[in-house]
């Protein structure tokens, strides 16, 4: 039950004791994405842990208890909501934490009590939940363009089968190349495949949860596993690592039991594929590629090495690595619902990586999320670095 | 004096419990969200005894400040167990055993507390560092460099010093050694005990609770 005075009512107990675990060591602030590019301390992590203890002690600890429960200023208020939402909730503060402190999933859950408190969320963000119920995903277009405009002719997912492809809203209306990589290495594969219809394929919710409003939550998790249910589904591939995670780790939860299939990521298909010899390339790629690991793929979900698999298949290819890398790889800038609001951050960010990729030569910029491969493109817009931006899937589609 | 010390020292124990008991309270209450949750092999939670242990995770997190982090912790521990003689009559042999640490505990807390403000104010340049634990960090080694100047040079009559202890904690206060230096040292040790961090309790539990994900995510997507 949500209690209106409380600052814990959207918190489960680890989370209250995680609040108070915060050592204020510092040590997120090293490895913080919105910090580097502002330099502003009061969206550090450790700054938006240390002021929600202190809601949480005026209202309800020693202090509320000694003094009386006091009204939590305002202005401060509004401030923790801006950092609250400024993050991309990468986690790799998370990662790092001296006490192991689960951000990635503490910052939804604190922007969820923003939200009960009519503060959050900001700007677009605000439109997320109307657009969803309206047209069935986060960008407003129509359902109808969802699959048309870069389906691959000749690929023909059947009704029924042991395996379905979800496509996700951004990877469908912002990263075409990708979806269209996917879609053709399924094929290839040889494995029969089947999808939601346009209309059925709705917004998986994580930029409803991401933004922490959870009211429409529960219905699309029903609506999404009842209908790959009826399709006699045992695996659900995705290629957005957004949608993997919050269909790995939240659906149950809004289930209120497991899953009746299991969820894996575009890349764990390809590779075993490979391996196995079902998936056969027949051209290369000579040249130095950099894989830049998405936040919500490595920290999120632990998938790391079977995008490397796959690049190292492909005959020719040099793989590269970014300074940070695997579970330690710094957000390009796309996450957490804030690359809308926050801009010229999200820009900022994505061009450290790209200072990197340019100065280790590298000829293509792999990527293995929409939303990066989106953000990236953008900040790549009219910067004197330029490095080619591809696509995983794509890459693997262009050598078969 | 003594009224004066035994009113702090009773204002501190009395913000130490109370805030201890509404945080657990908080704690009981705080559950409004669907939580991931599940089964930890025993593996995994010895790996987070380990982990607790050696502060493995700050050990990933900046190894520089590790050793004089984890010598800290040990130390207080050993210095915080040594001064137990002074709140019982009959003594037990561990206690005995203790208190002879403790000097050597003292001087390494002291050493290593110096180390950390020295690494975080001069090689890290207070970037990351926040005040709250830089001002901690100054009054433990204040409170140690005390206790090293009493055990070492301005020595306190310790039957004195332990008579006025238990008379504190059986409410019959009497006057404190004749020491100039034991009533700062007495007051930073219960500014201490009320500003003490609250992860020394809860910590524990989320480094064991990040084995227990870490088990978890290996599983999330993979057979
Ligand atoms: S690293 Fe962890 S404990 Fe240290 S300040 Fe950041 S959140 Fe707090
Ligand atoms: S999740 Fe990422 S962006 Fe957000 S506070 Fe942590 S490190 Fe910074």
């Amino acid at each position: 039950m949500i209690k209106k005075d409380s600052f814990t009512s959207c918190l489960s107990r680890q989370q209250v004791i995680e609040i108070d675990a915060c050592t204020q060591c510092g040590e997120c602030l090293k490895k913080c994405p919105v910090q580097d590019v502002t330099g502003d301390a009061s969206v550090s992590p450790r700054e938006k842990i240390r002021i929600f203890r202190e809601f949480i002690k005026s209202t309800q600890g020693l202090k509320g208890m000694l003094f009386g429960r006091r009204r939590v200023n305002q202005e401060l208020l509004e401030e923790f909501t801006k950092a609250i939402f400024e993050c991309t909730t990468c986690g790799a503060c998370g990662e790092v934490c001296p006490v192991g402190i689960y951000t990635q999933r503490l910052w939804p859950m604190l922007r969820r009590e923003m939200v009960r408190r009519g503060l959050g969320p900001i700007g677009p963000q605000k439109l997320i939940p109307g657009f969803v119920k309206e047209t069935g995903n986060v960008y407003d277009k129509p359902a109808s363009e969802r699959f048309s405009p870069w389906f691959p002719e000749g690929v023909e997912p059947v009704a029924k089968a042991k395996i379905a492809y979800y496509v996700g809203c951004t990877g469908a209306y912002e990263a075409h190349p990708m979806v269209r990589g996917d879609a053709l290495v399924l094929a290839a594969a040889g494995e029969p495949f089947t999808m939601l219809g346009a209309e059925e394929e709705v917004c998986c919710g994580f930029p409803l949860f991401i933004t922490g409003q959870f009211d429409l939550l529960e219905g699309l998790v029903k609506q999404l596993v009842s209908a790959y249910q009826d399709k006699g589904v045992e695996t659900l591939i995705c290629s957005c690592p957004c949608c993997v995670n919050m269909m790995a780790r939240e659906w149950p939860l809004f289930l209120g039991k497991e899953l009746p299939f299991r969820i894996r990521h575009m890349t764990q298909f390809a590779s075993r594929a490979l391996a196995e010899g079902t998936l056969k390339l027949k051209s290369g790629f000579n040249g130095k590629v950099i894989y830049h690991d998405p936040c919500y793929l490595s920290r999120g979900v632990g998938v790391i090495e079977e995008p490397r698999e796959v690049l190292r298949a492909i005959p020719g290819l040099k793989l590269l690595e970014f300074d940070r890398n695997r579970r330690d790889s710094r957000c390009c800038g796309a996450g957490g619902a804030a690359r809308k609001v926050f801009h010229e951050n999200a820009v900022a960010i994505g061009r450290l990586a790209i200072d990197e990729a340019w100065e280790k030569n590298a000829d293509r910029f792999i990527l293995s999320c929409p939303a990066c491969y989106s953000k990236v493109n953008e900040a790549m817009e009219g910067y004197e670095k330029q490095v080619r931006i591809t696509d995983i899937m794509e890459l693997l589609a262009g050598c078969l | 004096m003594a009224i004066l010390l035994a009113i702090v020292a009773y204002a501190a124990l009395l913000v130490f419990y109370v805030g201890v008991t509404v945080r657990f309270l908080i704690y009981i209450r705080g559950d409004g969200s669907p939580a991931p949750g599940g089964k930890q092999s025993i593996s995994s939670i010895l790996l987070a005894i380990l982990d607790i242990f050696l502060l493995r995770r700050l050990f990933n997190a900046n190894p520089g400040i590790w050793p004089g982090s984890w010598v800290f912790h040990i130390s207080f521990i050993l210095v915080f167990l040594g001064h137990l003689r002074f709140f019982f009559y009959d003594v037990p042999r561990w206690m005995i055993v203790l208190a002879q640490i403790k000097p050597y505990a003292g001087v390494a807390l002291i050493a290593s507390l110096a180390y950390i403000l020295i690494y975080r104010l001069v090689w890290e340049r207070m970037k990351y560092s926040s005040i709250y634990n830089l001002m901690l960090t100054a009054t433990i080694l204040l409170l140690g460099l005390t206790g090293l100047f009493l055990a070492q040079y301005f020595r306190a009559d310790i039957t004195a010093a332990k008579n006025f202890m238990m008379g504190i904690f059986s409410f019959r206060i009497i006057a404190p050694p004749q020491n100039w230096l034991f009533p700062l040292h007495f007051l930073l040790a219960f500014v201490v005990l009320a500003f003490l961090p609250t992860h020394i309790f809860t910590a524990p539990f989320t480094t064991i609770e990040s084995r227990r994900r870490q088990e978890e995510t290996e599983g999330l997507l993979h057979d």
